[in-house]
């Protein structure tokens, strides 16, 4: 079996060391990403896209090996195009969702994929992280990546029932500031993406901090 | 589980020496793995207004180095009744890192000075137990790898630069490591050393993220 043989080979590749974050707001979902992707101690790509279109109303934002976040969101968009194409109807969120956990739980954490996964249906707003291990967490606010800690401690803080749709993408943009200052595995830029019941409207480096915290050559 | 000894705090210094200056620079974060501990703690530690000795690596250890060699130093002064110099600092050093062959003091030093006898500058680089090299112009620390390539394009086989333009090639080297390595950044300390003159201590803002 392939996960046998991926058993104790390290996985020296190239990771996003990263801060990501997902907030509900009164109809609903935020999701915001920084932009620095990392290979050891080195910046490999200051302006790296880590939003993932899964479908038109759901996105999903990934932290953990480029190549797996990269894979698995790809493999579960096409899955979900070709239910949509047998239902013919606007797929639902917890149907990305458990395709994700069962694919990562199938290879036993080997896909170090962590995934913040959001989007709107019919029955609402939703919101899911889902671990490299294939559990998930589905709460009103979430973060993953290196840069949890210092996101975390801003939503903890800010986030509160009926945030509006401005309110909840700037606490998201807040979260992820705390970790593109704090955590050294995250830097750059913000990128949003906004999933509600009008669509969803993407925001590419919205803000800059890590890029306008640079002085200019004085001397 | 075991004892571990060692930490790395991260960051870069670098110096560049011409016939009448020698600057010496370092960045100021001081990091423990994605944690950055502080912004503000200087890598540069003068001994005398013609010595400075820039320390990447371990910050506890760089403390006690420090520490040990101002004594040394100290002891040196009062024996030979007179300052000390460049290059009898530069054998200090090394033999002190030397001294701790087998529990090294986990630090890359950069040496900057003046010789007062003859009026020349000099740079001498380390590794962590006390190997010299007497250099035009040196790295250390996180970013060295990066900070290198770009004097060798810069400097080498050049006839000697100004004050200026080295300062202009130590920023711009600099800036290679602080966009893209981790460890390095937040404000960068510069100084520059002439015969007879004071250092003159400049800073410049780098990234926070």
């Amino acid at each position: 079996m392939a996960t046998e043989a991926m058993a104790g080979v390290p996985s020296k590749f190239r990771k996003t060391g990263t801060t990501i974050v997902g907030v509900l707001f009164e109809g609903g979902v935020a999701l915001c990403s920084d932009t620095r992707a990392t290979a050891g101690n080195i910046v490999v790509d200051k302006n790296c896209l880590k939003q993932h279109y899964i479908a038109d109303n759901v996105w999903c934002l990934g932290a953990g090996t480029a190549a797996d976040t990269e894979a698995v969101t790809m493999q579960i968009s096409h899955e979900l195009r070709l239910l949509q194409f047998e239902t013919g109807r606007v797929v639902p969120v917890t149907a990305a969702i458990t395709a994700m956990k069962r694919h990562l739980w199938k290879y036993q954490g080997h896909v170090s994929a962590a995934l913040i996964c959001g989007g709107v249906d019919s029955t609402g707003a939703h919101l899911s992280s889902v671990w490299p291990h294939g559990s998930t967490d589905s709460l009103p606010f979430l973060t993953m990546g290196s840069g949890c800690l210092a996101a975390l401690s801003v939503l903890e803080r800010g986030w509160r029932r009926g945030l509006t749709k401005e309110e909840g993408v700037s606490l998201g943009i807040e979260a992820v500031k705390a970790g593109i200052f704090n955590d050294m595995g995250s830097g750059s830029n913000v990128d949003v993406v906004i999933i509600d019941g009008e669509g969803t409207e993407r925001r590419r480096n919205t803000v800059k901090p890590g890029t306008e915290s640079r002085g200019a050559d004085v001397l | 589980m075991s004892f571990s000894p060692y930490t790395d705090n991260g960051g870069t210094c670098v110096a560049i020496a011409g016939p009448d200056y020698v600057l010496i620079a370092g960045d100021t974060r001081m990091s423990d793995g994605y944690n950055i501990l502080h912004r503000d703690i200087p890598k540069l530690s003068q001994f005398n207004e013609n010595i400075v000795m820039g320390t990447a690596g371990m910050h506890a250890d760089m403390i006690g180095l420090r520490k040990e060699l101002g004594i040394r130093q100290q002891e040196y002064e009062y024996q030979a009744r007179t300052k000390m110099g460049v290059a009898a600092f530069a054998q200090l050093l090394a033999t002190t890192l030397y001294n701790r062959r087998f529990f090294p003091f986990y630090t890359f030093n950069i040496l900057a000075g003046v010789d007062t006898k003859d009026n020349t500058c000099a740079i001498y680089t380390y590794d962590a137990v006390g190997c010299v090299l007497k250099a035009p112009y040196a790295a250390s620390g996180a970013g060295e790898s990066l900070v290198l390539p770009v004097l060798d394009a810069e400097l080498k086989a050049r006839d000697p630069v100004t004050a200026e333009e080295a300062k202009r090639v130590l920023t711009a080297a600099f800036r290679a490591a602080d966009e893209r390595e981790i460890s390095t950044g937040d404000t960068l300390m510069i100084w520059t050393m002439r015969p007879g003159q004071e250092i003159v201590k400049e800073t410049m803002p780098l990234r926070r993220d």
